[in-house]
């Protein structure tokens, strides 16, 4: 050691040597002359290595510039130089120290010598880091994070929960935290500060606060105890997530889950869905209760529901339910469920697959009163035909009898009423075939015999029969009927949607008018076209032509009688020879009706019938 | 009016006295002889005693009906091969057929017009 540092004065040594910071010499060359054990601690090297070094030697490399510039400003201004920089240990570990140096110089101002103190501040510009991130947290939540003391005074106060109630940090800083609390909440804040002097955390307690609108906010509440220094409990850090739009929500799929029961309730009306990958079932309530099970119980096993099955339709039942399971796709049935007390019902289900997977889901709907309501008014509209039948027949064979046997007695005004007599009995013969015929239709018991027809001549024939009509009605009654088109069907069916399709033309076309009757045949069909000039059908009548018993407003509006059963008829008999029929109409300038009857058709179940 | 001259007999089985005297009045101008019954049992007891040529009756007559008649009447030797008009009221033919396991020569439909009758137990006598 060099012979006239400060180094060597006993009293820097013994101050040196017990001083709990690192402590070094150096000369006015820049050199380290003297460095303390605790400096050596801290750089982690040993001093012989550190004596004769650059001052500037142990400089984290990055740091160095930043700490030359600081020393030579400070002995330029002659004043102490401190700064905060790193050391680069051997070891590669970078340490955070305090240096600062003053110069030690003689009467003349020549520096004598440089003495400088180094204390380790890493563990606190790590803790500081920290602290920097955690406040950058709380600052960008969205959530509101609060802390209050014991008393309940407010501490701090993010950006979050300024967002969250309206409050700035500024309003609320030494204020309670009592304002944020619902009158009808207010025990909630001291059970919380009870709990959390105890050291107790509470997490996503799920409550209500008020913002300063006076606006409730639902809120997920979490608070935990902060502790000083000793471990006490010495505030209250909270934070509250607002869940109102969530609750919201929550609210809203209640209220809606609670509408679709109530409404498939009312409807009669369940759902269903069967997993594709499990094969399990998913039932609503009203699924459960159609098929006359507890709703609150678990989804019944394909056995228990298939007990429940009408026996007559339980084979049906089965086989559609493994084809689906096989291969799924848009399917309806129906089918009846016994219950337990042998009241039968009867579902009409409807399934499709869903949208981006194999499953199924579906509807079941109780189809009891709707079933019973359509036998009854079959049985009715049976038993009606049936007792009107009878006495028909008398009335129609007498009347016939009579003219008949008796007719040269009859005076010309007793052959007239006869006549009257003979012509309303024969309306009401049709209106009753009509009936039966529909009956027969819907019971399911309606066939028609295929036989060779020549179309041609029965058109003609129809044409004919509906001349007396036209002339009354004073109408034009046109036929374009091409010679020998020949087609298989039932003679007298095919004559019958012939004759209504004309007397339809002319119940709807006013006096002067004209209705053409067109027969042609194309490559596989008899093509039968009925024109009019009547008052034509609006489109919203179109669609429901031929439901049973329906009538255009326009019609019931112009006091044309009929019944409607005529283009139900029609259509039953097209259906039946697996004919088409198209309607096309313009409402006030007439009315075209064209049936395609296949040229060989074939009867159903059977091969194709020669004539 | 002269009488037609006697082409068969019949048998006619109604509970309508009505549909009786008509049908009767109708085959007897016609020159038909006509035997008359308003019930099953009685028209059995008729087409037994001595079969006729023909057998019209009513399918749903109270007590032994049409098609019952027509069953036992099948079943016995003498009267097996008499054909039976049934004349009907009822919606599905096809399903008494079904529910007595026998099928009548031919249908008549009520109502009926007197020539329809008359040509139909004309062909089925043939």
């Amino acid at each position: 050691m060099n012979g006239n540092h400060t180094a060597q004065e006993p009293l820097f040594r013994a101050l040196a040597t017990s001083a709990p910071v690192g402590i070094y010499e150096i000369d006015p060359d820049g050199q380290f002359v003297f460095v303390n054990e605790q400096w050596c601690a801290l750089v982690g090297v040993a001093a012989e290595e550190a004596l004769g070094r650059a001052w500037d030697h142990f400089i984290d490399p990055d740091d160095r510039a930043r700490v030359v510039a600081e020393w030579e400003a400070a002995v330029d201004a002659g004043r102490e130089f401190a700064i905060e920089y790193r050391y680069r240990r051997p070891d590669g570990r970078e340490v955070w120290i305090d240096g600062r140096a003053v110069a030690v110089s003689d009467p003349d101002g020549e520096p004598l010598a440089f003495l400088g103190s180094v204390v380790d501040v890493t563990e606190r510009r790590a803790s500081e880091r920290a602290a920097r991130a955690l406040a950058a947290i709380v600052d960008s939540s969205a959530e509101a994070i609060i802390s209050i003391d014991l008393d309940g005074i407010v501490r701090t106060w993010n950006p979050g929960a300024e967002r969250v109630f309206g409050y700035l940090a500024a309003e609320m800083a030494g204020c309670s935290i009592e304002v944020l609390v619902p009158p009808d909440r207010t025990s909630e804040l001291p059970e919380l500060l009870d709990k959390v002097r105890r050291g107790e955390r509470v997490e996503n307690f799920e409550t209500v606060r008020i913002d300063k609108e006076f606006r409730p906010i639902d809120v997920a509440l979490t608070v935990s105890p902060i502790r000083d220094a000793e471990g006490a409990v010495a505030g209250v850090a909270g934070i509250l997530r607002d869940i109102s739009s969530q609750k919201a929500a929550e609210r809203q799929l209640v209220t809606e889950r609670r509408q679709l029961a109530d409404a498939q309730q009312i409807a009669r009306v369940g759902s269903w869905e069967i997993d594709a990958a499990s094969g399990r079932w998913t039932w609503s309530a009203q699924q459960f209760r159609n098929h006359g099970f507890d709703p609150d119980a678990a989804v019944p096993s394909r056995e228990r529901v298939l007990d429940r099955v009408h026996p007559d339709d339980r084979e049906e039942f089965e086989r559609r339910l493994d084809e689906l399971e096989a291969e799924p796709e848009e399917f309806s049935v129906e089918y009846r469920i016994v219950l337990p007390d042998s009241q039968v019902r009867t579902l009409e289900v409807h399934g499709r697959t869903l949208e981006g997977s194999s499953g199924l889901m579906g509807t079941s709907r109780d189809v009891t009163a709707e079933r019973d309501a359509e036998r009854l008014k079959d049985e009715f509209l049976g038993l009606i035909s049936h007792e009107l039948r009878t006495p028909l027949t008398s009335i129609i064979g007498y009347t016939e009898l009579l003219a008949e046997v008796d007719a040269t007695n009859l005076s010309r005004e007793g052959r007239r009423f006869l006549e009257v007599i003979d012509r309303n009995s024969r309306r009401e013969l049709g209106l009753v075939g009509d009936l039966l015929l529909l009956t027969r239709i819907t019971a399911g018991g309606f066939e028609v015999e295929f036989r060779r027809l020549d179309v041609s001549e029965l058109a003609a024939a129809s044409v004919d029969g509906a001349r007396p009509a036209a002339a009354k009605a004073g109408l034009e009654l046109e036929a374009e009927i091409a010679p020998g088109v020949i087609a298989d069907g039932d003679q007298h069916r095919i004559a019958q949607v012939l004759e209504n399709l004309i007397s339809n033309a002319i119940k709807f076309t006013p006096a002067g008018g004209r209705v053409t009757v067109r027969l042609f045949a194309t490559d596989a069909a008899a093509v039968f076209e009925v024109t009019d000039t009547g008052i034509g059908i609006e489109a919203q009548d179109l669609g429901r032509l031929f439901d049973r018993t329906y009538r255009a407003e326009e019609a019931e509006r112009r006091h044309i009688p009929g019944t409607g059963l005529g283009l139900t008829i029609v259509k039953a008999i097209v259906d039946a020879h697996e004919a088409r029929i198209a309607v096309e109409s313009q409402p006030g300038e007439g009315t075209t009706v064209r049936i395609e009857l296949p040229t060989r058709a074939r009867a159903p179940g059977g091969p194709t019938v020669d004539g | 009016m002269a009488k037609a001259p006697r082409i068969g007999r019949v048998l006619i089985a109604d509970d309508e006295r009505d549909i009786v005297e008509l049908v009767r009045i109708v085959l007897e101008r016609a020159g038909y002889e006509v035997v008359t019954a308003r019930e099953g049992d009685r028209a059995l007891e008729l087409a037994r005693e001595h079969p006729p040529a023909i057998c019209i009756l009513d399918g749903a007559m109270p007590g032994l009906a049409g098609f019952e008649v027509l069953a036992r009447l099948r079943a016995e030797g003498a009267t097996a091969e008499v054909p039976v008009l049934m004349l009907t009221a009822t919606v599905d033919e096809e399903r008494e057929i079904r529910r007595h396991g026998v099928e009548p020569d031919g249908f008549m439909r009520k109502p009926f017009d007197n020539a329809s009758l008359l040509s139909e137990v004309a062909r089925l006598i043939g």
